[in-house]
């Protein structure tokens, strides 16, 4: 079939074309959860889609409440199923290297720590042991000792000194002296001969004794105490060690093998945004392919039906629901926010703002923010106290600096941050002139800054960076030349 | 870009501290602009009501005497008296679309003043108008694209 060849839309078709972009235009805007009638059509599209694109269908198609959600719980599920495809491999490898790095692990830190502490422990163990047996035993052995050896020597020595020494003295004594000299003598002879007998018998007594003595109880003390404290050490050292070791190499075994993995499944959240679909948020397409297929005549067009008929999925998915991820192991479709706050600029574009909450909301709670288009972390919304100059000045996006400014206050940064000062002089209207200035920042922004003469506000009014006097930047923002105004207030 | 003087001699603070000096003698008096004549204009806020000609095109009749957009206090530029307002169709000849803007950006509606009449704020010192046509223009913000709204 032959067509004849479009070159211009009539005003009828271009007025049809606002239409369907109004329309594309209030899918984008719209809000809501789904019903699960819609859930399942949703799910049913996808299908399509994969069908339509001759993949293999998922494992899992979910619908979600959040691109958050979509995003984190899609990169890890695709992940864990490309984990499970090459399970094998991966199991095996990571037992190998857990195993190997637990086993060198552990046999270092336990040689190394049972040794410190054994080391450690015996000394202080034996050395308190033996130290109080030897001195216990000691003490004892030489008391018992000391006193048998003395004894039987005194006695022994004694005994026989008393004999002779009475003897002879009685004898001399009976022969040659007196009671008196017999006294003196015997007295005389008794105490050195005792002292000499006794003393020489101690000493030998003693001295067999007490090393006899000494070296078994000292030996049976020590032996005795070392056992008991290098057997309590050793058990108390070697359980600690064995038990940081093992806890130090499975924690670094199992960190590695993990962190692995979840860094690898979270890389592909990270990168949600190479595998993800629009939805409802890529409208414009949609109007332009519809407005074609369903006005045009193109829809009507015999070759074109097998096209239109997988494009069919698309149309429902964007009409019906938000992002979606389309992996090939799973698909997961976000529900549309709940909340979405815009305004219409003078281009005709429709920007999310939002001065005190967020602009797109989710019913999970998932939120994000933006300030005229420009998204925002959500203290800068919520609690614009924490703006200083250095954090705007260190925020290195050019656009987030400028909300910043402007959340902050731009006569307040002005003044704090010192704006150089482009030209001043008074608006030239007959009634209620007032001062103004043109005010430049350290970013290279310019600001008409002046009153309006009737309240006492100051305002400070964006201006194109290439005005340079106060009268060009007034009519860079209201079209006219300002020579025209009368009065103003 | 032009070449920019900077003035030395002067620091935003010294800038600062005169205009506030100014705002803060403001007159809130009515002001009259009974002498108007065709080609001037009154400056109220963010909103220029341009004298134009009985002959100035002038769309739909709009249920509304706001000529402003928006329904916050800022935006109750609103005329009082025996006024028609109507959809705006084009600028006046010495007004044109600000740079980067789309066409008629900053179009505001058109003010009939059937008798006297005045133009209201409940922050801005009040304007007489007296009877003929007035075009009412927006200021507009460069860095948002949108018309200034206060």
């Amino acid at each position: 079939m032959k067509y004849k060849k479009i070159t211009k839309l009539t005003p009828e078709q271009t007025a049809k074309l606002a239409v369907y972009r109004d329309e594309w235009i209030d899918i984008a805007l719209s809000t809501g959860r789904m019903t699960d009638e819609e859930r399942e059509r949703c799910i049913a599209a996808a299908r399509g889609l994969y069908a339509a694109a001759s993949l293999p269908q998922p494992k899992a198609i979910v619908v979600v409440p959040s691109p958050l959600v979509m995003a984190l719980a899609g990169g890890a599920a695709e992940q864990w199923w490309r984990d499970r495809a090459s399970g094998a491999a991966t199991y095996a490898a990571t037992y190998a290297a857990t195993d190997a790095a637990t086993r060198a692990a552990t046999r270092a830190a336990t040689y190394a720590a049972t040794r410190a502490a054994t080391d450690a422990a015996t000394y202080a163990a034996t050395y308190a042991a033996t130290d109080a047996a030897t001195d216990a035993a000691t003490a004892a052995a030489t008391d018992a000792a000391t006193r048998a050896a003395t004894y039987a020597a005194t006695d022994a020595a004694t005994d026989a000194a008393t004999r002779a020494a009475t003897y002879a003295a009685t004898d001399a004594a009976t022969y040659a002296a007196t009671d008196a000299a017999t006294d003196a003598a015997t007295r005389a002879a008794t105490e050195a001969a005792t002292r000499a007998a006794t003393e020489a018998a101690t000493r030998a007594a003693t001295y067999a004794a007490t090393r006899a003595a000494t070296r078994a109880a000292t030996r049976a003390a020590t032996d005795a105490a070392t056992y008991a404290a290098t057997d309590a050490a050793t058990d108390a050292a070697t359980d600690a060690a064995t038990y940081a070791a093992t806890y130090a190499a499975t924690y670094a075994a199992t960190y590695a093998a993990t962190d692995a993995a979840m860094r690898a499944a979270f890389a592909l959240s990270r990168n949600w945004g190479s595998f993800y679909q629009g939805g409802n948020m890529w409208a414009g397409w949609c109007s332009f392919i519809v407005f074609w297929r369903d006005e045009m005549g193109l829809g009507l067009r015999p070759e074109l039906q097998d096209a239109y008929a997988k494009y069919a999925h698309w149309e429902a998915l964007a009409r019906l629901s938000g992002f979606r991820w389309m992996g090939e192991h799973v698909c997961m479709i976000s529900e549309k926010p709940v909340r979405l706050i815009t305004y219409t600029n003078a281009a005709g574009a429709h920007v999310p703002h939002c001065d005190d909450g967020p602009s797109h909301l989710w019913a999970d709670g998932f939120a994000v923010y933006h300030l005229h288009g420009v998204r925002v972390p959500e203290w800068v919304v919520m609690q614009p106290e924490r703006l200083t100059v250095e954090v705007i000045d260190a925020e290195e996006n050019a656009e987030v600096s400028r909300v910043m400014r402007e959340k902050y206050g731009v006569g307040k940064y002005l003044r704090d941050t010192g704006a150089k000062v482009i030209d001043v002089d008074y608006e030239g209207a007959r009634r209620g002139a007032a001062p103004r200035a043109l005010l430049q920042d350290k970013h290279g922004e310019r600001w008409l800054v002046g009153t309006d003469g009737s309240t006492s506000r100051v305002y400070h009014m964006p201006v194109p960076k290439t005005v340079n006097n106060c009268r060009k930047a007034h009519a860079s923002i209201c079209g006219l030349d300002e020579s025209r105004i009368i009065s103003k207030s | 870009m032009t070449k920019t003087k900077i003035h030395p001699e002067r620091t935003a603070e010294q800038v600062f501290a005169e205009i506030e000096a100014a705002a803060s003698k403001a007159c809130p008096e009515l002001r009259d602009n009974s002498d108007i004549k065709i080609g001037e204009v009154i400056h109220q806020g963010d909103v220029y009501l341009h004298a134009v000609a009985d002959t100035h095109p002038r769309g739909e009749l709009l249920g509304t005497r706001q000529v402003a957009v928006g329904n916050t206090v800022g935006a109750r530029h609103i005329v009082e008296g025996n006024v028609k307002v109507y959809a705006g169709v084009k600028y006046p000849n010495w007004v044109k679309d600000p740079e980067g803007s789309q066409p008629n950006a900053i179009l505001g509606p058109v003010v009939v003043v059937e008798s006297e009449a005045v133009l209201t704020h409940p922050d801005h010192a009040h304007h007489t108008l007296r009877v003929g046509l007035y075009q009412v223009t927006y200021q507009y913000n460069p860095r948002t694209m949108r018309t200034v709204q206060d």
